[in-house]
């Protein structure tokens, strides 16, 4: 099974410089890349592009993507995805997809496309999400309740309003998806006064938003370890931190997280059951109202046992899944935590 | 008083809008036969789909379009297709019906909810399940070897216009005919065309039919002649398929988490020497032809929602003697097993309610069809 990593952020954050890179890099290394380019600037990525670019391994061959135009109405599979695969199963045996989103794309579908199911014996499988963001303005951006900046900096379609009622822009949900955040452009940074509180007033927000995420500086979109972005088995495993940041009240995305023991296998049905209530039935948890949202899920749970076993929780959105981990003594610190990041959670 | 002549419409399927233009195709207009475009570019457009209704070039009565691709099985196509057959104007018509695109299910689907349907409406999908049940049964009853699919196809027209519905596969984001007849190795879409069926042969009907507002959508697999029902791989075939349906039914009530509904199929089919087709799901269906909850067919899966009263949805395993693996032809549409080995499908339409279900396309006892004892 291939890896395919999704890699998102806005136009002009530098996923392009880093994925040219990559490139680059890969003439050396023997793996085999497969980039898939976004052509098409900033329409989201399922519902405008036709066909894709790839630029392949060592070779700069280019090849559109085929998807097609047949409905697939009561097919489970997206085109995209069943290009891809057909990509795969042809002789030029790729290591490794990188996908390119578009600007404003929300990755969480993407990354759920992707996100197959077992039963399908797919040739590939997510790995995970990057999200490049430009450190010299990403403040702006995160603070942009009236879609101004958005606006100004030409980062919106045609059609699309840059940020919604509660001011969450497409930057806060490609933030909140994110198992790995590239803060790119810090040599702009550097230049600036007072860099060292910029930086950590920078990592402070995002890490509020996204408390799962790790954060990496690159400048020009140049990453020295490949593997801090690749191979995450973020999907496939829950490497959740020991200490989530708590978020003030009204932060409108936010992470939160809930610790408990160690359980007994009976209780399993139960915390599912809970987690189905929350992801489909959207109840509304404090009376007001409010309409909240979950975006990404991950937990660890343990479950008590002769011996002890570990149950890992996934999430984008509604989808989820349940999959026995293998021993994660060390990581899980004898406690089970499940964490949601989304808007409105509070 | 003179009549007013009936308007004019672009033939183009992606198009259908009324027009005073006078372009003709002129392959034809060879024929005497008058089909207007409403300019070049609805004409270029539409000719992919368009040319299937034009004779061989070299005269013959029939073609395969075909000729260079590699199907995995002995099946062609065989063309040219008839012309799109009309419907009447009192028919009301879902919103694709003109160009093709299903706008308010393309809206829908962005919201991830599984309708729940009201009393009234409840009572509204029943007449309609009625009506696509009578239609599929008349069809059915005139399956025999020498029949072609497309006079398969004009029998489900007639017998839903004549009920005053609508036969929801026509143009259904361009699907060219009133009904998807899938022969043997086809897994399912199969597009109604020249060939006559043999002795031998299995066919499955799928036919959904539009009416009061709402689909209702359900399908069967008939034996062709006495010569499938004494084969008995291919008994063992068409029965594991509609065994597979039934115990699925048998597990929905409320409560029932869709990403279940999987194992029992899968279980079934493998248990039998079969094979289950990932690719299509069962689905939601009302308003919309489809819609939330999607019902995948095999184990394992992450399919969202529980079954709650009122909810309408398919349930329609495909199973294939040899790989589950499907292709597609060149028409963009027919679905055929990657090894060219048989496949079967059947499917019902259900109402959830607030004990069990109901079957809304059940079976009744002048249904023909139906299941024969497996050979040993």
């Amino acid at each position: 099974k291939v890896p395919i990593t999704i890699i998102s952020g806005y136009l002009g954050s530098g996923k392009s410089t880093l994925l040219d890179h990559i490139a680059l890099r890969n003439s050396n290394t023997g793996k085999k890349f497969a980039i898939i380019v976004n052509e098409f600037g900033n329409s989201s990525l399922i519902e405008k592009s036709k066909s894709f670019k790839i630029t392949a391994g060592t070779e700069s061959y280019d090849e559109w993507l085929d998807l097609g135009n047949g409905c697939l109405c009561c097919s489970v599979k997206d085109t995209g995805v069943a290009a891809i695969e057909n990509l795969l199963s042809q002789e030029k045996k790729f290591d490794y997809v990188l996908l390119e989103t578009s600007g404003v794309a929300d990755p969480g579908p993407i990354a759920n496309m992707f996100w197959l199911d077992d039963g399908l014996k797919s040739n590939v499988y997510i790995d995970g999400v990057v999200v490049v963001v430009d450190a010299k303005n990403i403040l702006d951006c995160l603070s942009d309740t009236d879609g101004q900046w958005h606006r100004s900096n030409k980062h919106i379609g045609e059609e699309a309003e840059p940020v919604d009622d509660d001011g969450v822009s497409m930057a806060h949900v490609q933030i909140s998806f994110a198992d790995v955040i590239l803060l790119n452009k810090i040599d702009l940074l550097e230049t600036e006064p007072d860099y060292d509180i910029k930086l950590e007033t920078i990592k402070t927000h995002l890490r509020k938003l996204n408390g799962l995420a790790q954060i990496h500086e690159t400048r020009f979109g140049e990453l020295d370890n490949l593997d801090k972005i690749l191979n995450l088995n973020a999907f496939t495993q829950a490497k959740l931190p020991k200490e989530i940041a708590r978020t003030h009240h009204d932060e409108r995305i936010a992470t939160i997280s809930f610790q408990f023991n160690r359980i007994p296998a009976a209780k399993v049905p139960q915390i599912e059951a809970c987690l189905q209530h929350l992801l489909w039935e959207h109840p509304d948890l404090d009376g007001s109202g409010k309409e909240w949202e979950i975006y990404r899920t991950k937990g660890l749970v343990i479950v008590e046992g002769e011996e002890d076993t570990w149950k890992i929780i996934q999430g984008v959105r509604g989808t989820y899944d349940i999959m026995e981990g293998a021993n994660l003594e060390a990581e899980s610190d004898g406690k089970s935590v499940v964490v949601f990041i989304g808007k409105h959670l509070s | 008083m003179a009549k007013t002549p009936a308007p004019i419409v672009c033939c183009s399927p992606k198009c259908g809008k009324e027009t005073d233009s006078t372009l003709k195709c002129p392959i034809c207009a060879k024929d005497d036969v008058s089909n207007i475009f409403c300019s070049q570019t609805c004409f270029r457009t539409a000719w992919d789909e368009h040319k299937a209704i034009h004779k061989a070039e070299n005269g013959a009565d029939s073609y395969d379009p075909f000729p260079n691709y590699e199907y995995s099985g002995k099946l062609r196509a065989v063309y040219p297709l008839t012309a799109r057959r009309a419907i009447p104007k009192h028919i009301k018509r879902p919103d694709y019906a003109d160009h093709g695109k299903p706008l308010s299910e393309i809206k829908n689907d962005r919201t991830n909810k599984i309708p729940v349907l009201t009393a009234k409406e409840i009572a509204g999908i029943r007449k309609t399940a009625k009506v696509a049940r009578e239609v599929l049964d008349v069809a059915a009853a005139a399956i025999k070897p020498g029949i072609t699919t497309d006079e398969l196809d004009a029998i489900v027209h007639k017998a839903t216009i004549n009920r005053n519905g609508y036969p929801s596969p026509l143009n259904y984001y361009n699907f060219p005919k009133s009904v998807c007849t899938s022969v043997n190795e086809i897994i399912c879409h199969g597009i109604p065309d020249a060939r006559p069926l043999e002795d031998g042969d299995i066919i499955n009907l799928d036919v959904t039919v539009f009416y009061l507002g709402f689909h209702a959508d359900m399908n069967e697999t008939y034996y062709v002649g006495d010569k499938a029902k004494a084969n008995q791989e291919v008994v063992n075939l068409v029965e594991t398929t509609r065994e597979c349906l039934d115990l699925a039914i048998a597990t929905v009530k409320p409560g029932l988490l869709f990403r279940n509904l999987g194992e029992v199929i899968e279980e079934h089919a493998t248990k039998n020497g079969c094979s289950v087709v990932r690719t299509y799901v069962g689905h939601g269906v009302n308003q919309f032809f489809h819609c939330q909850p999607n019902i995948p067919h095999y184990a394992k899966n992450k399919a969202i929602g529980i079954a709650k009263p009122g909810m309408v949805f398919t349930i329609e395993p495909m199973v294939c003697a040899g790989s589950y693996r499907d292709i597609r032809w060149p028409d963009n549409w027919t679905a055929a097993t990657v090894d060219g080995l048989w496949s079967a499908q059947f499917e019902h339409m259900l109402l959830v309610t607030e004990d069990g279900v109901e079957v809304l396309s059940a079976r009744n006892e002048k249904s023909p069809g139906g299941a024969i004892p497996r050979i040993a």
